[in-house]
């Protein structure tokens, strides 16, 4: 995955920051001033440089707001730019959630810039190190949920909390993964709940805090509070409230709304890894899944459908052939909330709704039945023409399901 | 066993004396007799003509002289103003060649007779000196001998090189005359035109003669009607040699073929070509009908196959006839760079392509051949279809670069400036840095102009870039690679290193007609080029990715006369090989050569590397599109080539056998669709070549000859080539996605219980296939949209391959070639299937499989490549667009072609990753590999409106096998899991 990301003011050149991936050696200012001068070259005549692809890499080039371009360097999987643009996109979102719109556009002190956005630096390193995320969210553009039995009783407990806080917006999180969250808290655009994901779990724990944050769409330029409490190990609630209630009122309540549901957040704690608990058993041949919901902007992925088994390939082996294999067809056949991803598949004159891979070492099946699309990792020993209907058979399973709101 | 006419006998020993020498052990040779003296008083001399023997002269002398070999000639012939030394072309009859005119005549001298004035060079003499040669525009001959044969030659204008008038040292003349035989190296020149120039004498623009057609002379001979005893019975070709001698290629008529293919129009295309002449006739004496001419006219008139038999029962009886030859052209590659002077001198000037002074502005001259000649257009018009596009070609190197000059371009194209060209130095700067960032070099690089998408692919030298820049919209990313490695294989096949081709400015303007060529093929996919309309824009690009060669395959008697046709060519032992010097008549050695029909290999004899480079090269200079589109009978080019495995790729050294130090050479000769290519060796157990090798004609002459054979008799390859592709075939029979299921049996489906494993089906298949077809003659077509006008489900096969190393294999040939003689899988094979693939209800078991003919057919369209085997498209564009497809059908293949060129791109990729991260496990690189999508579309609402229009479904699946076998299908979804299994393992049975 991403292994640099650099970003530059676009008029001038002037270095923000350079992030790389743990394990790399940083690289020298010369070599990110060229990077960044031809695609200032191709500029001054009136060409926009994308991306260049070399043996094993991939190199994109983005401005925004005509005021920083961002420049990635990733491993080359193969996959439409689209994926790579959209890993962009969050870079700067990043910056506008924690910055705001207003500052990222118009860099008054590029000193001063340099210094604020280091806040951003959690964030941004652990976008480029997702392949060792346990979530997909930034990747299918969908906010990762955790589905238990749990999560109906739960859903009432938030919404006390919810009520309590006067805000709308509450959710509450395990592991990184969105439980449950008031109906407001959904009517968020994918970007922002997967950033507000994705801000929560890349904080070093903490028992509460109180984060001013810029939702990149909904209000870019007037900050909002995002408040957490962490409730037990792994499970956080986190509510978005205007300039009350303070942290310290909201923390007295925690424990009066939370205490009675402690025995339903250690169960869906034991939930976590396989991140679903279902009445009906899936395939065995079935190594993981993802599952997105494209109008609810929800997906849910597991790599451990059946618990810890002893398959020959290694979780992370999973998670990156998923990754890589949601890469392989949106964009080159099936189009979702990727910005682009409708290119590729609009070459074909017919809609494309199955698509399969088989190799020596694993077979995927991705299938579209609109508004869920299922990605599913099998292993090899299942017969090719069975993939069709288990890989159906797996999904209504699973959106029929009660404990699963997708 | 297929017949083969014997070409001669042209070898007499008896004659052997007069040849080569007396007891002296000097060579001796004939003077030329004074019947052939002609109006403008040039000496002919029959030096080394094998023909000379006919005549009683007198013999000159060939006086040696320390090392070197003088001619000598009686002071009576000396008074003639111009010594001239004939090329012996005229006289040539038993030499079967079929060259061009080439009458060089020595250098007029003034000089006396023992003037050193003709050179029998031994491969040892350097020091020699040489008469210089020269066209000579020979205007009517005109003999006393005899009955008087008249010639007149319509040669085109010849004339003498000022320099041949000018001094007369001879090691100047032998300079200049080699490189004028040099300056034939390496172009390509094929037109139908004459191009008459005005004779001028001795002037000082004075231009090449034969350049430009197939000289046509014309015999008045009588006949002599005493020979023959029947006229009104007697064959037309039978006709030809009892009154006038001249023995013709002999063609037998044959039976119409049932399937109705017109015989009559393949007659009508054929040549008459001249096999010999029957010894101290007319025509022998007259010297000027040679073999290989094409007897085209007589009296004036066309004569051809058809009228043949009635004109010349008519001829019988007149008193005179007058009789036009054409000789086809033989055109000389060019070479740019003055070449030093070759160590030996050829003795016989047929050998060498005449010389002709480089002319200004020839280069131009040629370019415009190239380019206009493969394309059918010209060049300003191919210039402008590609200028609609925003292209580059540009070569920049490193070194030197600065700021707003254009030092840094080596290499550019289009000429003129576009804005591609302005961002080479992004280009440059990406190419040089990325190692940096990412320790690889630059791949690609797309770039947004316009809001349209631009891709520029590189190759990176040590100082240097070569970009390949494309629009996004007409060539995807994928395609541009693939179009790019090709380009530099033919580049470095062509001119040994990518460095050289760029740097060496003389090469350029060959380059530009590589660069055009290559823009209008892939800008232009099956637009001009092609004869056979594609059924899908797609489909060129993606069996142009599969670089794989596309095989023709024939039944097995045509292919075993193919290969033996080939072996006795590459063998060199030729019949008539006597004519010419013991130095030169195996001066190179044939590595292999390759038999093109059309755009399809028929047979090849070249190991699979040679043969990818070979295609590559008649790819990506259009020839291939040119002899699919036309028939084009005056193709030669001869190019020096450094063949991959030989030069670029050396495998590893097999312990005790290391590949000889050598040069090689590519000659290619055209006739109609046919193209003989063959790989020449030079150096290893041949003679070595230093410097600028001439083409070697005789090789030529050979190929012609070769070719010819083809074209006869039982050996009718072409008709059974068009067969092949143009007639109704069985394949596997294939549907429109339109087809209305409707499961009815025929009568004769019988059920099986059982499901055969996939091999063991497909070998089924091949076994019931015969039977089957004539059980189902056209059973119930009506279901299938696609259709031939009598209702036959459409389908063939268009290409496939046999290759086999030689014909020492002849054993496994028959083995493999039992079971595809002529019928190739008319598969009607039924079974009950487990389950069908895919499909979303398990209840239907009971469901009945036909992969070919029949009902119940679900396989749509069919696609098969190996990298060593080709490729094979069913069915092919031809039968598509014979018959109407629906539009859905239509779209249905568009998007076969579209995911079938992105499953292609996985599988590449994949493979690449893989090999890049395992090195150490280089065997196992090639996986199995399939994937599949399935595609939904909204068939037409049909008679009934009310009902909810039906959704086709249908899969598109491709396979990869590990031996580097790759499959597409495209079939119904819902297809029996078995049928899928069928479709993949079809492949069995078409090989």
């Amino acid at each position: 995955m991403a292994a640099y990301v650099f970003c530059l003011t676009t008029s001038g050149g002037v270095p923000i920051f350079a992030r790389n991936r743990s394990g790399l050696k940083s690289l020298p200012f010369p070599v990110i001033g060229s990077l960044n001068g031809v695609h200032m070259f191709a500029n001054s005549h009136d060409v926009q440089l994308v991306s260049t692809v070399t043996d094993d890499s991939k190199i994109v080039w983005k401005s925004f707001y005509d005021s920083v371009t961002l420049i990635a360097v990733a491993e080359d999987d193969h996959a439409d730019d689209c994926h790579m643009m959209n890993f962009i996109g969050y870079v700067l979102s990043i910056m506008v959630l924690l910055l705001g719109r207003e500052d990222v556009k118009a860099i008054k002190n590029v000193e001063r810039f340099k210094k604020d956005v280091r806040v951003c630096f959690p964030m941004i390193d652990r976008l480029i190190e997702r392949c060792d995320l346990l979530t997909f969210g930034d990747t299918v553009n969908a906010v990762d949920t955790i589905a238990s039995s749990e999560n109906t009783v739960l859903q009432s407990f938030l919404d006390a909390f919810a009520d309590c806080a006067a805000s709308p917006y509450g959710c509450l999180m395990v592991h990184g993964k969105v439980a449950v969250a008031t109906r407001k808290w959904w009517s968020l655009t994918s970007e922002e709940l997967v950033l507000l994901s994705m801000l929560v779990s890349s904080l070093t724990q903490c028992s509460s805090r109180d984060i001013p944050v810029f939702l990149p769409n909904l209000s870019p330029e007037v900050p909002h509070r995002l408040m957490t409490f962490q409730l037990t190990r792994n499970v956080e609630v986190c509510v978005l409230c205007g300039p009350s209630p303070g942290l310290t009122e909201l923390e007295e309540e925690v424990g009066r709304f939370w205490r009675a549901s402690y025995d339903l957040l250690r169960s869906i704690l034991l939930v976590h890894p396989t991140n679903f608990s279902i009445s009906s058993t899936l395939d065995t041949s079935l190594l993981g899944f993802v599952l997105v919901n494209t109008e609810t902007n929800r997906c849910l992925c597991s790599i451990f459908p059946h618990g810890n088994d002893d398959d020959p390939l290694e979780e992370h082996e999973r998670r990156h052939i998923l990754r890589s294999y949601y890469k392989h067809v949106v964009g080159n056949f099936f189009s979702s909330k990727v910005e682009g991803s409708g290119k590729g598949p609009s070459e074909f004159t017919h809609v494309a709704m199955d698509t399969y891979l088989t190799t020596d070492t694993h077979k995927c099946y991705a299938m579209l039945s609109p508004p869920h699309q299922i990605y599913a990792l099998y292993k090899p020993s299942i017969p090719t023409f069975a993939m069709r209907s288990i890989t159906e058979k797996t999904l209504f399973a699973l959106i029929k399901d009660k404990g699963v709101q997708l | 066993m297929a017949y083969f006419p014997r070409i001669g006998p042209f070898y007499d020993p008896q004659n052997e004396q007069q040849l080569y020498g007396g007891q002296d052990g000097r060579l001796r040779s004939k003077g030329a007799e004074a019947k052939l003296v002609n109006g403008l008083s040039h000496g002919v001399d029959q030096t080394t003509s094998s023909h000379s023997r006919h005549f009683d002269g007198s013999w000159t002398n060939i006086v040696q002289d320390g090392g070197n070999l003088f001619y000598s000639e009686p002071s009576s012939r000396s008074e003639s103003a111009y010594h001239s030394r004939q090329a012996s072309y005229q006289s040539m009859t038993s030499h079967h060649s079929r060259q061009a005119s080439y009458q060089s005549t020595g250098s007029h001298q003034s000089s006396s007779s023992d003037s050193p004035r003709q050179q029998f060079h031994r491969q040892s003499s350097q020091n020699s000196n040489y008469s210089n040669n020269s066209h000579r525009s020979s205007s009517s001959h005109r003999s006393s001998h005899g009955v008087s044969p008249i010639v007149d030659s319509y040669s085109h204008g010849v004339r003498q090189s000022p320099r041949e008038t000018g001094t007369r040292q001879a090691d100047q003349g032998y300079a200049y005359a080699a490189r004028n035989s040099l300056d034939h190296g390496g172009a390509v020149v094929a037109s139908n035109k004459p191009v008459v120039k005005p004779a001028s004498g001795n002037s000082v623009t004075s231009n090449n003669s034969y350049g430009q057609s197939g000289k046509r002379k014309s015999v008045i001979m009588v006949p002599n009607t005493a020979n023959v005893s029947d006229i009104s019975r007697s064959h037309g070709v039978e006709l030809c040699e009892k009154l006038f001698g001249i023995k013709l290629c002999h063609h037998k008529h044959k039976p119409p073929r049932p399937n109705g293919v017109n015989v009559d129009h393949s007659l009508r295309d054929r040549k008459i070509i001249v096999q010999g002449v029957v010894e101290n006739t007319d025509a022998d004496h007259c010297g000027n009908i040679n073999r290989g001419d094409m007897l085209v006219g007589l009296n004036d008139l066309d004569l051809t196959w058809v009228n043949m038999d009635d004109m010349l029962r008519q001829a019988a009886s007149m008193p005179q006839v007058k009789l036009t030859f054409q000789s086809p052209v033989v055109i000389g590659p060019k070479s740019s760079t003055p070449p030093p002077v070759p160590p030996h001198i050829p003795l016989h000037h047929r050998c060498t392509p005449p010389p002709r002074p480089p002319p200004p502005g020839s280069w131009s001259e040629t370019r415009l051949d190239l380019v206009a000649t493969t394309t059918g257009e010209s060049r300003p018009v191919v210039m402008d279809s590609i200028g609609h596009y925003l292209v580059a070609v540009m070569y920049l190197t490193m070194a030197g670069q600065s700021e707003n000059s254009k030092v840094d371009v080596v290499y550019q194209f289009p000429h003129e400036d576009n804005k591609l060209v302005e961002l080479r130095g992004l280009c440059l700067t990406l190419a040089g840095m990325l190692p940096d960032v990412t320790s690889n070099t630059a791949k690609m690089t797309c770039v947004q102009y316009r809001g349209r998408n631009n891709n520029i692919v590189y190759w990176k030298g040590e100082q240097d870039v070569w970009l390949l820049a494309l629009p996004e919209e007409s060539v995807p990313a994928f395609y541009v690679h693939n179009i790019f490695s090709d380009l530099i294989q033919v580049v470095q096949v062509l001119y040994g290193s990518v460095q050289r081709a760029f740097h060496d400015r003389e090469l350029h303007s060959k380059l530009d007609d590589l660069v055009t060529l290559t823009l209008y093929r892939v800008l232009q996919p099956g637009v001009h080029t092609q004869t056979v309309p594609y059924c899908s824009p797609l489909e060129p690009v993606l069996v142009d990715c599969l670089s794989g060669i596309r095989w023709l395959r024939l039944a097995a008697d045509d292919k075993i006369s193919c290969d033996e046709i080939l072996n006795e060519f590459e063998a060199q032992d030729f019949c008539d090989i006597e004519g010419i010097d013991q130095d030169e008549r195996r001066k190179y050695g044939v590595l292999g050569s390759c038999l093109f029909y059309q755009e399809y290999v028929l047979c090849s004899h070249l190991c699979p590397a040679d043969l990818k480079d070979v295609h590559l090269y008649l790819k990506y200079h259009h020839i291939l599109a040119l002899v699919a589109r036309q028939p084009v009978d005056d193709l030669v080019l001869w190019e020096e080539v450094y063949p991959t495995h030989l030069c670029h790729a050396r495998g590893p050294d097999i312990p005790g056998y290391r590949e000889p130090r050598a040069r090689w050479f590519l000659l290619v000769v055209s006739m109609r669709h046919f193209l003989l290519c063959t790989l020449l060796e030079a150096g290893s157990y041949a003679a070595p070549v230093k410097g600028q090798a001439p083409m070697f004609q005789f090789l030529t002459d050979q190929s012609r000859d070769t070719l010819a054979q083809l074209d006869l008799d039982d050996t009718d390859i072409e008709l059974q080539c068009s067969e092949r592709l143009f007639s109704v075939q069985s394949g596997p029979c294939l549907v429109s996605i339109n087809s209305e299921k409707q499961a009815y049996l025929s009568g004769n489906v019988s059920q099986t219980t059982a499901t055969p494993s996939p091999r063991k089906v497909s070998e089924d298949a091949d076994r019931v296939s015969i039977s089957t077809s004539i059980h189902t003659p056209n059973v119930a077509p009506d279901r299938l949209s696609v259709h031939t006008p009598n209702g036959a489900p459409l389908i063939h096969r268009q290409g496939s391959r046999i290759s086999f190393g030689s014909n020492d294999s002849s054993g496994s040939m028959h083995s493999l070639n039992k079971i595809q003689v002529k019928t190739p899988l008319k598969t009607a094979s039924e079974s009950e299937s487990v389950n069908r693939s895919f499909s979303r209800e398990n209840g239907r078991i009971n469901c009945d499989i036909k992969l070919t003919r029949g009902l119940h057919n679900q396989l749509l369209h069919y696609m098969t490549y190996d990298s060593f085997e080709g490729v094979l498209v069913s069915p092919s564009p031809h039968d598509l667009s014979a018959v109407q497809a629906s539009p859905t059908h239509k779209h249905v293949l568009y998007n076969f072609y579209a995911s079938s060129l992105r499953i292609r791109e996985t599988f590449a990729n994949r493979l690449s990753k893989t090999r890049n991260t395992d090195a150490r496990s280089e065997g196992q690189c090639g996986a199995l590999m399939e994937e599949g999508v399935m595609f939904t579309c909204q068939l037409g609402p049909g008679a009934d409106t009310k009902r909810p229009p039906t959704v086709g479904r249908y899969w598109v699946i491709g396979r990869h096998m590990p031996e580097g076998h790759e499959m597409y299908v495209c079939l119904e979804d819902g297809s029996p899991q078995s049928l899928l299994e069928l479709a993949f393992s079809c492949w069995f049975g078409l090989t």
